[in-house]
């Protein structure tokens, strides 16, 4: 193929990945800026919920919704924990916020492919929880 | 005759309506959006000037992200690809994987772009999901983690990542590898 060509038609190539790519990751940046705003205000009855047996799961749920960076997540863990929140519900939700990601769902199906994108997201959520009991399960044994 | 003409005029009308629904996405989140300022003016205010931080910080990032498509598009699914990733890449493929995974930097979202093109040159699904979930190891932020919540509890966080992100690639390998209809 010659060079001329083989610049239209990866030109092309791309310009049609970001046609596809570029609307829906500014309609994911949207509801990530919507929903780190309403989170916020709203950290003191969230953290409400979080207890108890169910608390992983729900810490977990939490963490799958949630967006916005890591360090976010250790800061509202760590205040958390200061408000007597069990460590395997603080672990599931740091695990699931930066491994599930819900609100980046449209994106990564776009990019990856429905099927992959909802599979990992089922087993990603699974994994937090049971990160979460093996983390803090594995801390008890050896000390 | 009718069918053949009938997927004739799908086929047609398949280029205008590609990216319909990635559009009407985005115009419902707008919508979302305009819906939140009528109900609370200063939190739609607030949401929009996130976006507005967020949509700076990624967008110069993708444009680099399209800049590189760009050239690895010119390229024909290049040895190192299969060599590190692809079907043979064995466990020199989950290696890489994990490291880059855990050394990678940034939003999420280019990464998403990159793994995409990546899969549709031969890159294993395997290592794509083992990729995205070693991202949750953040050795910068390690010092962090260990003050708020101790180096033990850090420590064993960080080992099952790993253990985890091996698994979950192997079962998605397997899931993605299973017929469609059989599958979500």
């Amino acid at each position: 193929m010659d060079l001329r060509k083989r610049f239209v038609t990866a030109g092309r190539k791309t310009g049609k990945s970001a046609l596809g790519t570029l609307p829906v990751l500014l309609g994911v940046l949207l509801l990530t800026g919507l929903l780190t705003t309403l989170a916020a205000d709203h950290l003191q009855a969230i953290s409400g919920t979080i207890q108890g047996a169910a608390g992983p799961f729900i810490g977990a749920a939490m963490g799958s919704i949630a967006a916005g960076h890591p360090m976010t997540s250790y800061v509202i863990g760590g205040e958390l924990l200061a408000q007597g929140i069990s460590s395997t519900a603080i672990a599931a939700l740091i695990v699931s916020w930066v491994t599930v990601g819900l609100v980046q769902l449209p994106a990564e199906a776009t990019a990856l492919g429905v099927r992959f994108a909802l599979w990992r997201a089922v087993l990603c959520f699974i994994s937090a929880v049971a990160i979460a009991y093996l983390t803090v399960g594995s801390i008890e044994y050896f000390s | 005759m009718k069918k053949a003409r009938g997927d004739q005029k799908s086929q047609a009308q398949k280029p205008t309506s590609r990216f319909a629904w990635e559009w009407i996405f985005f115009l419902c989140t707008l919508a979302l959006l305009g819906f939140v300022w009528l109900l609370d003016r200063d939190a739609g205010a607030r949401a929009w000037s996130s976006f507005l931080a967020l949509a700076g910080q990624i967008l110069p990032i993708l444009a680099i992200v399209y800049v590189a498509l760009f050239a690895f598009n010119l390229m024909d699914a290049p040895v190192w690809l299969k060599r590190y990733v692809g079907a043979e890449s064995g466990l020199r493929g989950w290696g890489v994987t994990l490291g880059a995974g855990a050394l990678s930097l940034g939003p999420i979202y280019p990464w998403f772009i990159v793994l995409g093109e990546l899969k549709a040159k031969g890159m294993r699904p395997a290592l794509a999901a083992a990729f995205l979930y070693s991202r949750a190891v953040k050795p910068p932020l390690i010092p962090i983690m260990i003050h708020y919540f101790g180096a033990a509890f850090t420590l064993a966080l960080m080992f099952f990542i790993l253990v985890f992100a091996v698994l979950n690639g192997i079962v998605m390998g397997w899931l993605m590898s299973r017929p469609e209809k059989d599958t979500v």
